[in-house]
Formats: C-alpha cells, sequence, structure tokens
C-alpha cells in the first residue's frame, strides 16, 4: 500500500526530452515532450541510494536494486504548501473551461462545467455537450468526490541553445558538422509547486541528480496523512473508475487498451474487462532505462500507454482497490509495470 | 432516396494530426497529406460503388487535403468501407516494402512480420450510421433536442464513438526511430529475436548503419539521410513520394494524382541558413456558418456537398496563387512558386513559403510573405463562402527542426483563433527556440505596416519611389528602441497613453484614430461589422484591457522590426 508522497522540487531547471525523458537523440525539439518524468524516472532516484555491488547471472559484478516490493506511481505536482492535496489529471469525462487569463504570474484556474455519464442503454456519454472545452487540466485530489475546479499545468517549456560537449571531455564540441550548439527545451516549474510521486518504500530526504545533465532536485519524503486520499486507494474501484497515471497493457508486441491475459496462443482482454466502455485518448509512449551493467542503463521495451484520466465502465466492476488487482494484467518485463504504478485507478462516483 | 427512410453513414479514421506532425522534412509532410487524402479517397470509392452519395468530402480526386470526416447519404456498411480502408492502406503498406526488398537485395529480410503489424493496426478506424427511425426515437426519449438534424445526429454519434478510441499500438526494442523518438528502427532483421543480455549491441548497430547507408545512396540523400534511422510506417511516407511508388497508385484508375516528385525540389533550410515562412490557418465558425444556411432553408446535405465542393476547389487552386504573382512569374521565364501547399482540402491548409537560392535570385524576405499576406482574404474569398480565415504565419529560423515548426504554427494559428479570428498571427522563430508574436486583423495590416514613417520621415512607399542611397525601407529601429527602453522602464503601466503616443508618433495620427475606434468588434456607419483589433470584447477588468493594448503596440515593434530588418535574413 502507498504510504509516503516524493517531493521533488527542482533547483533550476528541469529537462523534458521527446521520447524517454533524457535521450541524446531527443533532447531537442518541444514536440513530442514527455515531462513530467514517469515514476520510472523516480526510481533512479533508489538505485543512487540504495543499489549495493552484486553478481549478475552471468557473472558480471553490478550494482543491484535489492527491493522486489518498490511501487511508485505518478507523475502528480501539488503546491508546495499544501502537498498532500497533490493534482492528478481531470478524467476526461469531467469537461472543464479555463477562466480568462488573469495575472501572469499565477498558475491558470478553470472550473468543470460538466460530467458526462455513460447510457448503457443508448451506449452514449450524457448529456450530449456540443463545443470545444480545455484539455489537459488537472484536479486537485481532495475534489475527486465533488470535482468543481480544475488548473493548468505549472510548469512551462524555456527554450535555450546548449553548447554540445564533446563526449569525452568537459568542452564544447567544435568539429562536429551538426554545429557547436543545439535548442534545447527545459522545464520551468512554478516556483510555488514541486512534483509529488506515491511510493510505498520511503527515501531518504536530500539532494539527488534527477533529469540528466546534473541537474539537481530536491526530494522529501512524507508519510500520506491525508485520510480521504488513504481510504480512497484502499477502495475497490468497482465498475466506474478513471486512471491518475498512465496504464500499459498488453503483450509484448502489442499494447492495447485493456488489460489482456495469455490464453494459450493468444493474448485476450482480461474477463472483468470485457464489454468496457472506454474515453480516452491518443495513447503515449512509455519507456525506460534501468538495470544492465554499463554506464548507459538498458532500455527497456518501448511500449504505449493508455494516458491518464482514461475513464473505463465496467459492466461487473473489480471489487478490488488497484493494489490487490490481479499481477497478471501487468507486463512483466524484469519487474511488472505494477511497480510503476501504472493503471493506478480511483472510483468515480 | 425515400426521404422517411433516410440513413446516414459517417466514417473517419486516425491518426491525422499525429501522422502528419511526425514530420522532419518537407516531403514528410507532403507524403503524410497524400496518405491522408488517398485514404479517404478509397473509402469514398467504395461508397460510390455501393451507390451511396458521398456528401462531404465533395470532391474526391484531390490529393491535397484531409477531410477528416466522410459523410455518405445512405447505408453503407461497415464491412465494406473497413475492407476498401484497409485494402488500400495495405497495398501502399506492401508496395514500399517491395520497393525496399527490391532496391537493396543484397540484405536478408526478415522483417516480414513487423511490416505486418503495420499493415494490421497503424490506423483506429471509425465508422457509424443513422437512420431517421433511430433520430426520431432518441428525440422522443429527450435524448436529442428537437432541433436536430439527422445528418448531425450521424455525426454526433462519430464524436461519441472516438472517445473510445481503437488503437492498438505496436511496441518496439533497441533504439528509436531519431525522427520522432518512438517505434522501432526498420531495418531487414528487425524482428529476429534479441535478448538484452546475450545480444550484441555492436552488430546490430552495425546491421542498421549499412542498411541505412546503402538506402540513402539508393534513395538520395535529399531523400533520406544516411544518418537517419525511421520507423516503417516514416519510411512509407517517405518512398510514398518517390515517382517509382507514387506511379503505382497514379496509374491505378480514379485514384488522386500526386504531384510529380521530380520537381520536388527540397528544402533545406539548415544548410543554406534559409528562413521560411510557414503557415497553417482554416475557416472561422465553419459549423455556425452551416447552421446558419440551414436556418435559411436549405437542405443540409446539399449546402454541405456545396460548401465542401468550393472549399475543396479553393484548396486545389490555392497553390496557383503562390507568391510571385502568374504575371510576375511569367514576365521572368522558369520562375518557380515561392513555397508549397502541404495540404489544402477542406476549410484548413498547410504551407510553406520558401524560395530556393539561385545566384541571380535574392533571398526570400518577411517582407515578401507579408506582401503575399496581404492579398490573402482575396485568395481566400474566392471560394465565394461568407466566412472569414484565421491564419497563423511562423517565420521560422533556419535551425528549429521542422517538428517544432509546426507545432508553432498550430500555435499560432490558436492564437489568431483565440484574439478574436479573421485575423492573421505572426510569429517570428529564432533559432533559439524563442519567439516573437503579433496579431492583427486583416483589414488593418496593411494599413498599418505600410504607414509607418521613421524619425526621418521615411515611409515604404516614398523609399520605394525615390530610395535614399541604399535605404529602401524605413528605418524600424527608430520604433524599436523607443519601445525596449520605454518598456525596461516599466512605461507601459497601468496607461495606454504612452502606447497609443507612440503610435501616433509612428503611424499617423488617423491610424492612431482608427485603432482607438476599432479596438474591439464595431458596426461602423453601414452596419458594417469590422473585426475589433484586440479581440471580440473587452476583457471584464480594466487592467486586463490596458495591458492587451500595449502589449499590442510592444510585439508591433518588435515584430515589425524582425519584419522588416535585414537582420533575420542574413542571420
Amino acid at each position: 500500500m502507498f504510504s509516503h508522497l516524493i517531493i521533488i522540487q527542482p533547483l533550476g531547471f528541469l529537462y523534458g526530452s521527446a521520447g524517454p525523458f533524457l535521450s541524446p537523440d531527443n533532447l531537442v525539439g518541444r514536440s513530442g515532450n514527455s515531462f513530467p518524468p514517469s515514476a520510472a524516472t523516480v526510481s533512479g532516484l533508489y538505485a543512487a541510494k540504495y543499489s549495493q555491488p552484486g553478481i549478475n547471472k552471468r557473472g558480471e559484478t553490478t550494482q543491484q536494486l535489492n527491493l522486489p516490493d518498490l511501487t511508485l506511481a505518478g507523475p502528480f505536482w501539488a503546491y508546495t504548501k499544501d502537498t498532500q492535496n497533490f493534482y492528478v489529471p481531470t478524467p476526461f469525462n469531467y469537461l472543464a473551461e479555463m477562466n480568462p487569463p488573469q495575472d501572469e504570474e499565477k498558475i491558470r484556474q478553470g472550473k468543470i462545467i460538466e460530467k458526462l455519464t455513460w447510457n448503457s442503454e443508448t451506449q452514449q456519454w450524457q448529456p450530449l455537450k456540443p463545443g470545444k472545452f480545455d484539455t489537459e487540466t488537472w484536479l486537485p485530489i481532495n475534489q475527486w468526490e465533488k470535482a468543481e475546479t480544475v488548473s493548468k499545468a505549472p510548469w512551462q517549456y524555456l527554450p535555450h541553445l546548449h553548447p554540445r560537449l564533446e563526449t569525452e571531455q568537459r568542452r564544447v564540441d567544435a568539429s562536429s558538422e551538426q554545429g557547436s550548439l543545439f535548442l534545447e527545451n527545459s522545464i520551468q516549474m512554478h516556483p510555488d509547486t514541486c512534483l509529488v510521486y506515491l511510493t510505498n518504500t520511503p527515501i531518504d530526504d536530500g539532494w539527488y541528480r534527477f533529469g540528466g545533465e546534473g541537474h539537481l532536485v530536491e526530494v522529501q519524503c512524507q508519510p500520506i496523512t491525508n485520510e480521504t486520499l488513504l481510504g480512497r486507494l484502499n477502495q475497490p474501484v468497482g465498475n466506474n473508475f478513471a486512471l491518475i497515471t498512465p496504464a500499459v497493457w498488453g503483450s509484448n508486441r502489442l499494447s492495447y487498451r485493456f488489460p489482456t491475459i495469455r490464453q494459450e496462443q493468444d493474448w485476450i482482454t482480461a474477463p472483468e474487462w470485457e464489454n468496457a466502455q472506454v474515453f480516452t485518448e491518443r495513447p503515449r509512449p512509455f519507456r525506460y532505462r534501468l538495470g544492465g551493467t554499463g554506464d548507459t542503463k538498458r532500455l527497456a521495451r518501448g511500449r504505449y500507454a493508455v494516458p491518464p484520466g482514461t475513464v473505463y465502465v465496467l459492466e461487473k466492476g473489480i471489487p478490488k482497490p488497484w493494489f490487490d488487482w490481479d499481477k497478471c494484467w501487468f507486463p512483466d518485463e524484469g519487474y511488472s509495470y505494477k511497480r510503476w504504478g501504472c493503471g493506478l485507478a480511483l472510483p468515480l462516483s | 432516396m425515400d426521404k422517411d427512410n433516410q440513413c446516414y453513414t459517417v466514417i473517419t479514421f486516425a491518426p491525422v494530426q499525429g501522422f502528419i506532425e511526425k514530420s522532419r522534412k518537407l516531403r514528410d509532410l507532403y507524403g503524410s497529406s497524400f496518405l491522408l487524402s488517398y485514404l479517404a479517397c478509397a473509402i469514398c470509392h467504395a461508397a460510390k460503388k455501393h451507390d451511396c452519395r458521398v456528401v462531404s468530402p465533395a470532391l474526391i480526386n484531390v490529393t491535397q487535403g484531409t477531410p477528416n470526416q466522410i459523410i455518405i447519404a445512405g447505408n453503407f456498411p461497415e464491412n465494406i468501407a473497413e475492407a476498401a480502408f484497409n485494402q488500400a492502406w495495405q497495398t501502399v503498406v506492401e508496395t514500399c516494402q517491395k520497393y525496399i526488398e527490391q532496391a537493396l537485395n543484397t540484405f536478408t529480410y526478415t522483417w516480414q512480420r513487423e511490416w505486418n503489424a503495420w499493415s494490421n493496426h497503424a490506423w483506429e478506424f471509425f465508422w457509424t450510421q443513422s437512420t431517421d427511425a433511430e433520430l426520431s426515437q432518441a428525440k422522443a426519449t429527450d435524448i436529442t433536442p428537437e432541433d436536430v438534424t439527422l445528418m448531425t445526429h450521424a455525426r454526433r454519434k462519430l464524436n461519441q464513438l472516438k472517445t473510445q478510441r481503437n488503437w492498438i499500438a505496436i511496441n518496439w526494442q533497441g533504439e528509436s526511430s531519431t525522427l520522432s523518438g518512438t517505434g522501432a528502427i526498420a531495418y531487414p532483421r528487425m524482428t529476429d529475436k534479441t535478448h538484452p543480455l546475450n545480444s550484441s549491441m555492436a552488430e546490430q548497430t552495425q546491421d542498421i548503419n549499412q542498411f541505412y547507408h546503402q538506402l540513402s545512396q539508393h534513395l538520395g540523400e535529399s531523400i533520406l539521410d544516411p544518418s537517419e534511422r525511421l520507423s516503417i510506417p516514416e519510411l512509407i511516407k517517405r518512398l510514398i513520394t518517390l515517382d517509382a511508388i507514387a506511379n503505382q497508385f497514379i496509374s491505378e484508375k480514379d485514384l488522386p494524382s500526386i504531384e510529380i516528385p521530380q520537381s520536388f525540389v527540397d528544402l533545406n533550410r539548415f544548410d543554406n541558413k534559409l528562413w521560411a515562412g510557414y503557415f497553417q490557418g482554416d475557416g472561422d465558425k465553419i459549423g455556425d456558418y452551416l447552421r446558419h444556411l440551414k436556418e435559411k432553408g436549405a437542405d443540409e446535405a446539399d449546402s454541405l456537398h456545396t460548401f465542401s465542393q468550393a472549399m475543396m476547389e479553393w484548396g486545389r487552386n490555392l497553390k496557383y496563387y503562390l507568391p510571385p504573382t502568374q504575371a510576375e512569374r511569367v514576365k521572368r521565364r522558369n520562375l518557380d512558386a515561392d513555397g508549397r501547399i502541404i495540404y489544402a482540402g477542406g476549410d484548413d491548409f498547410l504551407g510553406v513559403l520558401y524560395r530556393i537560392p539561385e545566384p541571380n535570385q535574392p533571398k526570400l524576405t518577411a517582407q515578401d510573405c507579408l506582401n503575399w499576406f496581404y492579398q490573402f482574404p482575396q485568395i481566400w474569398q474566392q471560394h465565394k463562402h461568407k466566412i472569414t480565415v484565421s491564419v497563423g504565419l511562423v517565420w521560422a529560423a533556419p535551425s528549429v527542426p521542422q517538428r517544432d515548426v509546426l507545432q508553432h504554427c498550430r500555435e499560432a494559428e490558436k492564437s489568431a483563433k483565440n484574439k478574436g479570428r479573421d485575423r492573421l498571427a505572426i510569429r517570428i522563430l529564432f533559432n533559439s527556440g524563442n519567439y516573437l508574436e503579433w496579431v492583427c486583423p486583416w483589414w488593418c495590416l496593411q494599413q498599418f505596416l505600410e504607414s509607418y514613417q521613421d524619425r526621418e520621415g521615411d515611409t515604404l512607399a516614398a523609399l520605394q519611389e525615390k530610395p535614399k542611397g541604399n535605404k529602401t525601407t524605413p528605418n524600424w529601429t527608430h520604433f524599436y528602441n523607443d519601445v525596449t527602453t520605454l518598456e525596461s522602464r516599466h512605461a507601459f503601466q497601468e496607461q495606454t497613453q504612452i502606447a497609443l503616443g507612440l503610435f501616433e508618433l509612428y503611424f499617423t495620427p488617423e491610424n492612431r484614430q482608427c485603432l482607438e475606434t476599432h479596438l474591439w468588434d464595431t458596426s461602423d456607419a453601414d452596419h458594417q461589422q469590422k473585426t475589433g483589433i484586440l479581440g471580440n470584447q473587452p476583457h471584464v477588468q480594466e487592467k486586463q484591457n490596458i495591458k492587451a493594448l500595449n502589449n499590442w503596440v510592444i510585439n508591433l515593434a518588435k515584430v515589425g522590426f524582425h519584419l522588416s530588418s535585414s537582420v533575420t535574413e542574413n542571420a
């Protein structure tokens, strides 16, 4: 069960690059960026603290992270003063409209104007509300039951030119044909806010390297004191729930919108999820580097995630909270994807 | 058709925007635009064969256009539609795969499984239909308001269906495509079973390098750079613009004609240090306009069809209006158009203005782009429908990746929309990734920019008639310096006198008066609606209004400076 919050405050900028959080090929460009960093990125913090020298199957010495039960979930964000009431992605069936811009310094706020519910008779989300609504909004977790206001993300992209360094030396690579500068899009978080992740294993407070290029963040670990949150995380999700983290489901070869299980040669939708209705969006790439003996960690398989905010309406329902969900729904590749909090869901009323 | 037994079928597929966006070269854009319209076209043809009337898109033999919704009058069964769609796509995939395998026949190809995956899971397909009976029932149970027509009902049903999405995504191993950062790198042995613990990365990398080196040699570096590592769909987008492949699709009867790529000169902004003007736009409030037609008694399907036809014809002809003008091109023989339309199908369009440098030809300047956009409302009006248009123009520095430029394009268009529509948003995008933006309604764009008079009293018109030595354009630095100095001293706060005063000084008192009377939407003496310079209506808070005006003047100074100065041309 999740017991603690990991609070991450950048000391300066963070990087948001395409695909994996940090990859040399994709350090440039705004398109396809992925910020905030995934829960898998956060597990790197543990590697720094808890890994011990060991020997792998092939007899090579490695750094091993001996935390078999570690489970993380996120990303979320919060105001530094009120970390227990962090913001999660707004369920897609809540239609939100942003308020007109006020002060440029403030994080933009908005309100929820309609909540669509699934009508199984007409096979429709109702009420029918034509028009364009604001997307990519965040909802304070304390309003989960009674959602009224939403917020835009408290970060922005700051492009700047960055010198391209030689691989072996700390000096600008002037010989390269591609030029000695490259464009980089760093992320600036609003100073009153921080990133938040859930964990079941506390980590020491301190400054850590996070997000590449020697960038530092201040990490704090707090027990979850928010009783309603704890209650909600322990509540069975039932037959109507929304994801607050990305969900990765499917076989090694294909990613799906529903959990799949193996049946002989085929992969089929898990029985609980059959005939489920879903309100979702385009898939998002989900990938991380971890393990391996070298400096560059081994790259996991590239998969696609159902985006957070996705709403499911099941016929039967799942009488368990997320933490007790069947492990076989989650892909397994060295680690179970449950370890990264994939598909963390909260029941909708 | 029997009125009582009417039926509409609505079909769409996805992703569209995402498919176009994953582009590095102009060729990618062009290829994806072609593919999308080719697939839409396949559905329309199948519908016609099935004796159904295609309401929208009205013209199906148009390459440039990405109709994202196909509306068909009549009962067009899902299985036929989907089969036609799949077959069209699978033919493309197969053709491209075979082309590579034949062109580079020294490799052993074991990649079939991956191509199959792409031929099966590349698209989400959505189909729905609605009948009169169904609509009446929906109305009876109060689910649907009384005024909803059958076609609207069908479209709404499709939108409902789209909330489900329908994707199956293809996972990948190893390093990702360098173009999009996701997806496997396509190479002959990509499906070979490798285990991360005992596979040799070095060997794999060598395989990939060798393949791309040869493929690049075969296709030419302008089509595929040897350093690029593409995924299967990205390769398809490139290959589809090749003569040898495109011709296979053109030769088939009734398929859209693609521009013969022999003439396809690639744009290399980086090496040639070329700035280019990317623009994206679309018509304002199309839905409202069609509703308005319907209220006037026009048949919904007919008016949509006529409208769609007008827009597509407009889109098809847009390329002929690219600068320089036809007359100019005739005068100076062999002069290419300064740019290319990527797509212009429905009411939306995307294009780029650039000029391949030639010894006797000057580089394309921002001013050239502006001159064209002064004419744009007239070009837009050729379709003769009374709707306005919002456009985002990005004057982009050479080193900004195209993917980013496209994103800026979309954001600029959004700015134009958000600021009240019927206007142009101009973004100057620097190599550093920073940008400046100024948004101005069409009607006063030229009037304002050309009235600029520097401190020496020079205007553009006067200087063009009688240049003063090297000086052919007025000096925008004067206005720019004043604004930046005053800005740094916080002069533009809580009042608009300074901004207005400066504007009057450099842009004549008449224009100041014009600005002040048209800050927000107004009607003049002839009840002609005039688009407000700052937007439709004032903000609730006066503070916001002051800020809006000040920012407009400040941005005018900065953007105007970069548009007119030679700095951007040579930087």
